[in-house]
């Protein structure tokens, strides 16, 4: 340790010329490091002189002093310290050197004329409180003995206070050594045994309210020993940067007098932000800012490599390359020149090699940034390493250029900073050769990571398979689980299911998601397990639509999720909602094994995991839904005693789903509250009369139309339809008046919508039927109005805020027109009233020619051409098959279908569809095989919603074909395509599915599909009545007997039986909804189909005696 | 900066070892030398031994001026010798450090003018001085006096690479302003400036980092201000980006040293990262629930205006009161925070 104090232990000119001869040879001995040799001539000279009672000593003891200094200075070099120290004592204690005739006469001594040897005798002191700190912290080839700091520090602290109480010499005064004294104490408190933080903060401060300027050494000692002790204690860290602060003098000073300590400065600059990565991986933010702020501190005082050597070199030029050191005092710096020349050659090793601190400085931080989340500054500070330090390499090892690497981090940084361009642009630039084995695969992870968050799911797949190949042999990374799981991912979002269970079932049965040392953590493990086996549940799920076995997989794979994550604690099992809500939906799908019971209690697991999430995730976005689906299963369930709950939990579900985020949940609560307005008036609450419940259920309006409804909303068509029809029988003409008022607002809007948006929405042309219904019936009933045709035309032509130009909607008003004229063609038929058909049939003819002229090919969108080809399609169906009327309305179909496809520029998939539609509806087998052969192009497209019309009628074509085999895998397929389809189709296509099943002898499988229709759309009748037929119709012609023992709990109905029962508790279950009173014409004969079924199947003398054997059980049971 | 001296060449003066006394006590009084030197690399290399003041009564005297003056054949004689540099240098230099700007413009225009007399010595006190009085200016962020001080600087041409880089730099960097009339103008200036500083060992990290400012105000002044404060136009979003990063690359190249410019240029980049769209439409979002969902959702731009933000307040700048920062940094969320806590060995 280099103290400026020291030089007061150098005695001056002696006139004697013995003692002082003697002195330069006990220096020359010290130097040429002989102290053996050197102590000896001091004590000889002391021996002759030291003692002040003798003649010579009375002379010249007051040489005596500086000989002690000398011997003590020469123990220390040894490591000597007790004796040095004990020296230092004799100095300091001598009564006989404290006579001031003694110290006088020293002072005639060549610079020694102010105070002679005095400042000696207070110095003492401190020198043995720097022999003992040295002795404690190891110097001079000794190991430290931190113990000995406990004896340094009451030293120190004595001269201290003899420093502040003005007790020492004007020498030490003048040079102010206090700040010294302090840098001492501070790192003595920090490294004795038991650390004392407080004691040393307050030398700390001291230190850098010193006034006079540190010795370099001294200072970097001091922030060595903060940064050694604060990397054990990360509390303190901060201790580094407050200690530049607090002494910027010291610190922020010419690039030569910190180039000698850069290396040290950069190592502690590394030091800091680890401990900032620590800290923030223990969860310290503290810790970590603390640490960063020093970092930022430390990294700033360290000058430029450049500069910083020509600085060292402009020294060595001024002050010569010798040891000899030369001062600045104005500016406080001592230059030495071999020591600057030997640090400047160190530099320009570092510039020559590429290997410049500041650069690194520059990545380290960057690194920092990045960990504290901004992207920004790193990105800056790699590109900053690109610009000026382009061959920059790397620190240690083969010393390889780092340029591919920094390209690769300036990429990674880019496109985190969404600068995709740019990021692509250095990926391409870098060697994959250059960035060592491990970043090789980087670049492919990035990219496999950058598609997967573009969600360009059918690239990821490739992408993560070059991933994994480039890791075939680390199978137990973090990046190969990663990879796998990508694909996985990906998979499941193009809806590949078999891949899915195919891919996911190997990960899961890889041993690779096992917690392992040298593999995954279990925290990785927690990232990929559960929701791996979320997708291959998922798949699975979706893949019960074809093969219903796979919803019972589906359900295995949801158990061993729940038995191996049971926590209901989303911060450890975020997937679990997810996990129990898909089981909700499997196990709603699944019913219909034949087995009564087991369906049953598949209704209850559903409920109760409806509860599972209500209980714990009520904040959570499925919460909402979870009360849908628990609200449809107590509503559609047998007893009745629980409907009432269904209604609750309707109700908990839409303020739940209004309170998620952006409206995500309107539609929910849109569902939700169709039901609640189609059920609760037949579920009134105790003691609740009808005026209350009237008022409750116009609440549910008021919520809808309020909070929920919107332009495009899924129910608002029907909820306008709904409450049209219910004003009809509230005897309330205002209530009419509103109603009627609203649907045709809605009307309009989802007209207009609909035209602006492109979208063709069937329910329109329902609600729009609806509309003229409740209209006829309403003019009649509060205005005893019976319209004309001429009126309904008048109205329905100038149907309010419906644009003009919307040809489709105008289309619809038209074709509800023919509708309505339809129905009294119908009604008329019925009456036998023959002018009336003959007029209609001719208005209807004229109306429809109106319509087609209105809607020329050529003066028509490619989308509207479309829409009415398909118009025409619908129109053609109405006419018997081979009749030339459908003859002609498929050519004309055809010729709207074929303009778009001469055109050939957009909607060509969906005018190939039309026109493959309208070809189906020919006879001409031609014709057929050319729709067959559309529809299987089509089919194989990736537009969902061509491809699911396409196996629509593909289908179609098959059943009518006698193809049932053909039909079950079209339909299949179609239940397997996700989107593209309505929520009708899909159910008219579950239909359909189930009597292929039928016909192509899959007679329990086409039973368990209609189930599965009934039982989720039990209040639609059009579906859940021809559905509950169909069940009806196949288990009477199954025929199985009944089986088992009522009183061994193993009996099982007949089928006649079951057939006649299903269609029984249909039957009650819609006429106790009150279902049966707002039924259309059309549903009602569906519903009729069934009434009568029952009817006739309960005249079947076996139903009858099986029942009332039922019946007799039942009571012998009840008694 | 590099180091510059005046020195002066004490012979004799408290170099009190002992076999010199006898003669020393009879000797003369010490003559005083005072040595300026050029010591770089180029081809003029020249050293000036000078008399100093109190014997040329305020003059220096060039007694020596060659390619291979060997200074310390002529120190040989001495045995000890000192360097001193002035003392208003020294302090101005100690205010500089410890960030009493003004004091140290202070007393640095008094070095320049007291030595202005040596302004065509190569690394005279005076040159210096103006040197470090552009580092001030820059550090106060006062472009008008860097302006005049770079304009009216001593003697450019007497400057090494590096110096003369700096009074170029300061400049550019003294032009910084909104106006979007200039800003075509200054960009083109500020990049040239960059392109050929990038290809220099002599720039040093506070002269980059000068014009990667320079240059993020100058693509900053083409972005409308009223669009920075409330919320820029897709129109300008690549403009914006631009202007960011060029703010960060500033703030980079300091490494920490002398943090005003650099702080500055984080807290611009933050107020355009604010305004970047999508950004505060984010923010009701992200104060309802901040939790790694939410944040991997945010827009990129959100995620940094908000790390930045809080770097801002908890790092570099905690003094900055600024709304903005305030919010943003109160969203700030780390994924990667406690990613150590309660892991199973």
């Amino acid at each position: 340790m280099v103290l400026a104090l020291a030089i007061l232990g150098t005695p001056l000119v002696c006139h004697a010329q013995d003692p002082a001869a003697e002195f330069k040879v006990v220096q020359q001995l010290r130097a040429e490091k002989k102290p053996a040799d050197a102590l000896k001539r001091i004590e000889q000279v002391l021996a002759v002189y030291g003692n002040p009672k003798s003649r010579v000593g009375k002379q010249f003891s007051y040489f005596a002093p500086f000989f002690l200094w000398q011997k003590a200075a020469i123990l220390c070099d040894m490591g000597d310290y007790d004796q040095a120290c004990a020296t230092y004592k004799e100095l300091a204690s001598n009564a006989a050197y404290k006579e001031r005739s003694m110290i006088e006469r020293s002072k005639v001594l060549p610079g020694r004329n102010d105070e002679g040897y005095a400042p000696l005798l207070t110095m003492a002191l401190f020198q043995q409180g720097l022999a003992r700190y040295q002795q404690a912290s190891g110097a001079n080839g000794k190991e430290g003995k931190r113990e000995v700091f406990e004896q340094c520090i009451p030293l120190l602290e004595e001269y201290l206070k003899l420093y502040d109480g003005g007790k020492v010499s004007q020498r030490e005064k003048k040079m102010k050594v206090d700040g010294q004294v302090c840098a001492l104490l501070l790192q003595a408190y920090l490294q004795k045994e038991q650390p004392d933080f407080n004691k040393a903060g307050v030398y700390m401060e001291r230190m850098g309210k010193a006034k006079a300027i540190l010795p370099d050494d001294m200072v970097m000692n001091a922030l060595s020993t903060v940064m050694r002790i604060a990397s054990e204690n990360p509390q303190y860290i901060e201790w580094g940067s407050k200690m530049i602060e607090s002494n910027p003098g010291s610190f922020h000073v010419a690039p030569h007098r910190l180039a000698p300590y850069t290396g040290n400065l950069f190592n502690y600059g590394v030091r800091s932000v680890r401990l900032m990565e620590e800290g923030l991986h223990a969860g310290s933010l503290d810790q970590a800012l603390s640490c960063l702020r020093t970092a930022n501190k430390i990294f700033g005082i360290m000058p430029d490599t450049v500069e910083a050597r020509d600085s060292l070199m402009d020294v060595v030029k001024l002050v010569g390359p010798s040891a000899r050191s030369v001062a600045d005092k104005n500016m406080g710096i001592t230059y030495v020149g071999d020591r600057s020349k030997a640090c400047a050659e160190r530099l320009n090793s570092l510039i020559k090699d590429h290997t410049e601190l500041e650069a690194y400085t520059a990545l380290t931080l960057a690194n920092a940034a990045a960990r504290m989340g901004s992207n920004r500054l790193a990105k800056a500070g790699v590109k900053l390493l690109l610009e000026r330090y382009p061959h920059l390499r790397q620190q240690g090892g083969e010393k390889k250029e780092m340029r591919d690497l920094n390209y690769l981090q300036y990429s990674q940084f880019c496109r985190a900073t969404g600068d995709e361009a740019t990021a692509l642009k250095y990926e391409g630039k870098l060697n994959p050769e250059n960035v060592g084995e491990g970043n090789k695969n980087v670049v492919a992870i990035n990219k496999m990571i950058r598609l997967t968050k573009e969600k360009q799911w059918e690239q990821v797949i490739p992408a993560a398979e070059e991933v994994l190949s480039g890791l075939n042999k680390e199978t137990d990374t973090l990046n190969y689980v990663g990879a796998y799981f990508s694909k996985i991912a990906a998979l499941y979002y193009l809806s590949r299911m078999d891949q899915v269970v195919k891919a996911g079932t190997e990960l899961l049965e890889s041993g690779m998601l096992t917690p392992k040392e040298g593999g995954l953590t279990p925290e990785q493990v927690l990232n990929y397990e559960p929701q791996t086996m979320y997708f291959v549940m998922d798949a699975y799920k979706e893949l019960g639509a074809q093969e219903p076995k796979n919803y019972d997989k589906a359900m295995a794979m949801a158990d061993a999720f729940m038995q191996k994550y049971p926590s209901i604690n989303l911060q450890e099992n975020s997937m679990a909602p997810n996990v129990y809500f898909d089981a909700i939906t499997v196990l709603m799908k699944r019913r219909g094994h034949g087995d009564e019971n087991a369906d049953k209690a598949d209704l209850q697991k559903a409920l109760r995991y409806c509860e599972v999430i209500a209980k714990n995730w009520k904040d959570h976005e499925l919460y909402p839904t979870s009360r849908l689906l628990a609200g449809s299963i107590l509503i559609n369930g047998d007893d009745d005693s629980e409907k009432p709950k269904g209604i609750e939990a309707l109700e908990e579900c839409v303020p739940a789903a209004l309170k998620l985020e952006d409206g995500k949940g309107k539609p929910v609560a849109s569902n939700a509250l169709f039901w609640l307005v189609s059920f609760a008036p037949e579920y009134p609450r105790e003691g609740e009369d009808s005026s209350a419940l009237a008022a409750r259920v116009k609440g549910y309006f008021d919520t809808y139309w309020k909070d929920v409804d919107s332009e495009g909303d899924a129910y608002a068509l029907q909820m306008a339809s709904l409450q049209l029809s219910r004003s009809l029988d509230s005897k309330d003409v205002a209530a009419y008046e509103a109603a009627l008022a609203n649907a045709q607002k809605v009307i309009a809007r989802e007209a207009t919508f609909d035209f602006k948006n492109n979208v063709h929405n069937p329910e329109l042309e329902r609600t729009i039927n609806s509309y003229v219904d409740s209209y006829v019936n309403g003019e009649k009933a509060f205005h005893d109005k019976v319209l004309t045709l001429e009126e309904k035309t008048q109205h329905l032509t100038n149907f309010p805020g419906i644009d003009p130009q919307d040809k489709y909607s105008n289309a619809i008003l038209r074709m509800a027109l023919l509708n309505s004229m339809n129905e009294a063609l119908v009604t008329a038929k019925r009456g036998g009233k023959t002018e009336e058909v003959t007029a209609l049939e001719r208005d209807i003819a004229r109306s429809f020619r109106q319509m087609r002229d209105a809607f020329k090919p050529q003066d028509l969108t490619n989308f509207i051409c479309v829409q009415v080809g398909k118009f025409e399609v619908d129109y053609a169906r109405r006419f018997r098959s081979g009749s030339p009327e459908r003859k002609q309305e498929v050519e004309v179909a055809l010729s709207y279908f074929t303009q778009v496809l001469e055109r050939g520029t957009d909607y060509q998939s969906e005018a190939e569809l039309g026109k493959a539609q309208a070809l189906s509806l020919s006879d001409d087998s031609a014709a057929q095989k050319e729709a067959f052969a559309l529809y299987s192009k089509l089919a194989s497209v990736q537009d969902p919603s061509v491809v699911g019309p396409a196996l629509i009628g593909l289908t179609d074509l098959n059943m009518s074909t006698g193809n049932y085999q053909g039909a079950v895998d079209s339909a299949s397929k179609f239940m397997n395509v996700r989107g593209g389809s309505t929520p009708r189709e899909r159910l008219e296509m579950m239909l359909k599915l189930a009597e292929a099943y039928c016909s192509s002898g899959k007679v329990q499988e086409g039973i368990q599909t209609y189930v599965n229709l009934y039982s989720q759309n039990r209040g639609n009748i059009a579906f859940s009545a021809p559905a509950v037929k169909g069940i009806m119709t196949q288990l009477w012609k199954r025929n199985t007997p009944s089986s088992g023992d009522r009183l061994k709990n193993n009996f099982k109905q007949s089928d006649h039986w079951r057939a006649w029962n299903t269609g029984r508790d249909y039957v009650n279950q819609i006429r106790r909804a009150g279902i049966d009173k707002k039924m259309s014409p059309s549903e009602r004969d569906l519903f009729n189909e069934v009434i009568l079924l029952v009817e006739e199947y309960s005249k079947d003398a076996g139903v009858q005696r099986e029942e009332k054997e039922k019946n007799d059980f039942q009571s012998q049971l009840s008694k | 900066m590099k180091t510059k001296h005046v020195l002066i060449l004490l012979s004799g003066l408290l170099a009190a070892l002992p076999q010199l006394s006898a003669q020393q006590q009879a000797a003369p009084a010490p003559t005083m030398l005072t040595v300026q030197v050029q010591p770089n690399k180029g081809k003029a290399r020249r050293i000036t031994i000078m008399a100093p003041s109190s014997v040329t009564k305020g003059s220096f005297l060039r007694l020596v001026s060659r390619e291979e003056p060997p200074v310390l054949d002529q120190t040989k004689n001495y045995k000890m010798f000192f360097i001193e540099s002035p003392e208003d240098l020294a302090n101005a230099l100690r205010a500089y450090s410890s960030d009493d700007l003004s004091s140290a413009k202070r007393q640095l225009a008094r070095v320049r003018s007291t030595y202005a007399g040596f302004a065509g010595l190569p690394n005279n006190p005076s040159t210096m001085a103006a040197l470090m009085e552009l580092s001030c200016n820059a550090r106060a962020l006062d472009w008008s006096n860097l302006g005049k001080a770079a304009a009216d600087f001593p003697s450019p041409k007497m400057l090494e690479a590096p110096d003369r880089m700096k009074v170029e730099a300061a400049a550019i960097l003294s032009k910084v302003s909104d106006d979007p009339s200039t800003a075509e103008g200054r960009k083109k200036e500020v990049e040239e400036a960059i392109a050929s500083a990038a290809k220099s060992p002599a720039v040093t990290s506070e002269v980059y980092t000068w014009l990667k400012y320079a240059l993020g105000r100058a693509l900053a002044s083409n972005i409308p201000a009223e669009e920075i404060q409330k919320s820029i136009t897709r129109e300008h979003e690549e403009l914006a980006s631009l202007a960011v990063d060029a703010y960060c690359e500033a703030a980079a190249s300091s490494h920490g040293r002398f943090m005003e410019i650099p702080v500055d240029a984080m807290h611009r980049a933050f107020r355009i990262l604010w305004a970047m769209p999508g950004v505060k439409e984010y923010v009701p979002k992200a104060k309802k629930k901040m939790d790694k969902k939410v944040w991997e959702a945010a827009p990129y731009n959100f995620r940094d205006a908000v790390a930045l933000a809080y770097l801002l307040r908890n790092v570099y700048a905690p003094q900055i009161k600024d709304e903005g920062i305030s919010t943003a940094s109160s969203l700030y969320f780390n994924g990667q925070l406690g990613a150590n806590k309660g892991a199973k060995k």
